[in-house]
């Protein structure tokens, strides 16, 4: 048997017995129920908007409470992601699995694929979900909402190699899940104030909030290349842009940062060991 | 089976393990000997390319285990020191897990062979959380057979395991090593390695102190043999007698029974009984008792005494 027959059994028996264990789980179902409540809160909305008025100003109105719940779901797989690694090399059940045929690739590949397919299971739910909200509201769903979903997958890869990676480095679960609330704050404080700063005039500006806003602005900027929810901005704005060109290399950008950050979990795992 | 050359593992300033040179032949019981933190662990961990050695060489079959990672991993089975388990999966879902992970073929018939092994088969439908620590320990010894690998590791192996439990991997070994598998036992209950052991290899601050079969292992630390005569007929003369030859080191005489010590560099009872038989006496049994592998294994840690030649090659 070659190398890469051995990592698809490993990954394969892996990914089976964690998804398993997720769908078994409660954590799933709440998530995605809640998800799915947020996002009916701006189904009403935008339904009360029509009956108000008896017209609807948007194109697609489904696209948005989609693209919440579909988050809420990614931000779920960023949280289970983080610790999964971090826990179980802290139970000491990842050592007793690298006593098998497995390598720090197959491990991490079969952590991945797991929480991928997780995703996809939860974003094919929430299609027919909203396939029969569609039909029940006349509202419409065009190709917008199936690049939507694409775009979401994409989303989770990078989420869920950007936990993994924070998950490698961690000795404990707990150290990893703090570690991803901190930078996730930071992504989310960097863009705000960026945000703010940028809508104020440079007129009305002191000169040192003028290099402060040139200085957030700059770090703003390499976050959002550090940033998973960077790639999904960028994503969005080329899929309203309707830019072919712009979809296709955020699309490339995404699938590079992927795989980068997976490579580099990979190596942290080599380097920091499977043992306790 | 196993050659490690040079192996060396730093931790910061602490050695760990240092210049280590152990040889384990296919077919044989090896006993990996060593006091609490003297590197055994560490020792198995970097043959399994868990730790990576600060300095040295390892060949497992022969072979580098970077170039052969999955092929050697695949025909190796390694019970740790401690068990990590699943904790919310029954014993028959987490060897399920492992069979498939090994692609072991007839996975529900060898799961049932290996537990009913440990004597664990009645209960395969419990949570895993619930079993005893000996019970774990068990599991663990199911879970390395399940795959049928040719080298067994087995890390303090009956460490948390009652008498019969004892027994039961006792067996195993020795059933293990009947069909021509090969095994790695650390371990420091030493009436258990005596048992079962062919060679040991003694280790003590990282140090490999000794490597030999048990009977040489022994002869070489004893430095006199006591020799326990039964005897009728008892006079002084016998015990003058004896004490003239020169092997002899000292002889007392209590309860009809003539203690004899030797010197180790032969077997001197014929001699002893001839001396016995030509002063009217009578031997009714005569026993050499040698030193135990625990006597031996403590002169040895604690004089740290290198029976080892320069090479590292046991003499
Ligand atoms: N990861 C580690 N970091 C630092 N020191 C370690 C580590 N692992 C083991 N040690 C130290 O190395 C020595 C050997 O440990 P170990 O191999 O577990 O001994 P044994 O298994 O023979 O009881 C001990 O002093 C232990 O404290
Ligand atoms: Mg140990």
């Amino acid at each position: 048997m070659s190398k890469m027959q051995y990592r698809a059994n490993a990954i394969n028996v892996i990914a089976r017995r964690d998804i398993k264990s997720t769908v078994n789980g409660l954590g799933i179902y709440v998530v995605a129920s809640l998800a799915f409540l947020v996002s009916m809160l701006f189904v009403r909305s935008n339904l009360k908007g029509v009956t108000e008025n008896g017209l609807m100003v948007m194109v697609n109105p489904l696209n948005f409470p989609f693209f919440i719940a579909v988050t809420i779901g990614a931000t779920y797989l960023a949280l289970t992601s983080t610790m999964s690694v971090s826990r179980e090399r802290d139970q000491g059940t990842l050592e007793v699995l690298f006593y098998g045929p497995i390598d720090s690739v197959a491990y991490v590949l079969a952590k991945f694929f797991e929480q991928l397919v997780t995703f996809l299971g939860l974003v094919i739910v929430y299609m027919i979900v909203f396939f029969i909200i569609s039909k029940l509201t006349n509202f419409g769903m065009d190709g917008s909402f199936l690049a939507m979903a694409c775009l979401s997958v994409l989303l989770a890869a990078s989420i869920v190699a950007f936990g993994l990676l924070l998950s490698t480095l961690c000795r404990s679960a707990r150290t990893s899940v703090i570690l991803l609330l901190v930078l996730l704050v930071l992504f989310l404080a960097a863009d705000i104030v960026s945000g703010i700063l940028n809508s104020m005039s440079a007129k009305d500006m002191s000169v040192t909030l003028v290099y402060v806003r040139v200085a957030v602005d700059m770090l703003n900027r390499g976050l959002q290349w550090i940033s998973p929810f960077g790639y999904l901005n960028r994503g969005i704005a080329a899929i309203s842009l309707g830019s072919a060109n712009l979809i296709l290399s955020s699309i490339g950008a995404s699938l590079l940062y992927t795989i980068v950050l997976l490579a580099l979990a990979m190596r942290f795992l080599d380097r920091r060991g499977v043992r306790k | 089976m196993i050659q490690t050359e040079g192996l060396t593992k730093k931790f910061g300033s602490l050695t760990a393990v240092d210049n280590l040179n152990i040889h384990v032949e296919k077919g044989e019981i090896y006993g990996f000997l060593g006091p609490n933190g003297a590197g055994k662990t560490t020792t198995i961990m970097m043959l399994l390319g868990m730790e990576r050695p600060t300095a040295g060489k390892i060949k497992l079959f022969g072979k580098d285990l970077a170039e052969n990672y999955f092929e050697i991993k695949r025909r190796i089975g390694v019970l740790s020191e401690f068990q990590f388990l699943y904790e919310d999966m029954t014993a028959k879902e987490y060897l399920g897990f492992f069979a498939d992970f090994y692609e072991v073929e007839n996975p529900d018939r060898k799961i049932d062979e290996v537990l009913s092994r440990v004597d664990l088969l009645d209960r395969k439908n419990e949570l895993l959380g619930g079993y005893s620590k000996g019970m774990k320990q068990k599991l663990g010894m199911a879970r390395v057979l399940l795959h049928d690998p040719d080298l067994l590791i087995l890390d303090e192996p009956q460490s948390s395991l009652d008498p019969y439990g004892i027994r039961e991997v006792r067996d195993i070994i020795m059933e293990e090593n009947q069909k021509g598998k090969t095994l790695f036992i650390s371990s420091h209950i030493l009436s258990e390695i005596e048992r079962t052991c062919h060679r040991v290899g003694i280790i003590s601050n990282g140090k490999l102190l000794a490597e030999d079969d048990l009977t040489h292992l022994k002869h070489q630390v004893a430095n006199e043999m006591e020799i326990s005569v039964e005897i009728e007929g008892y006079t002084e003369a016998i015990a003058s007698s004896l004490e003239e030859l020169d092997f002899v080191k000292s002889v007392v005489y209590e309860d009809s029974r003539l203690t004899v010590k030797t010197t180790m560099d032969d077997d001197y009872r014929a001699q002893i009984s001839r001396v016995i038989s030509s002063h009217g006496g009578v031997v009714l049994s005569m026993v050499a008792k040698e030193i135990s592998l625990e006597e031996a294994f403590v002169i040895i840690t604690e004089q740290n005494l290198s029976l080892l030649t320069k090479e590292g090659q046991a003499s």
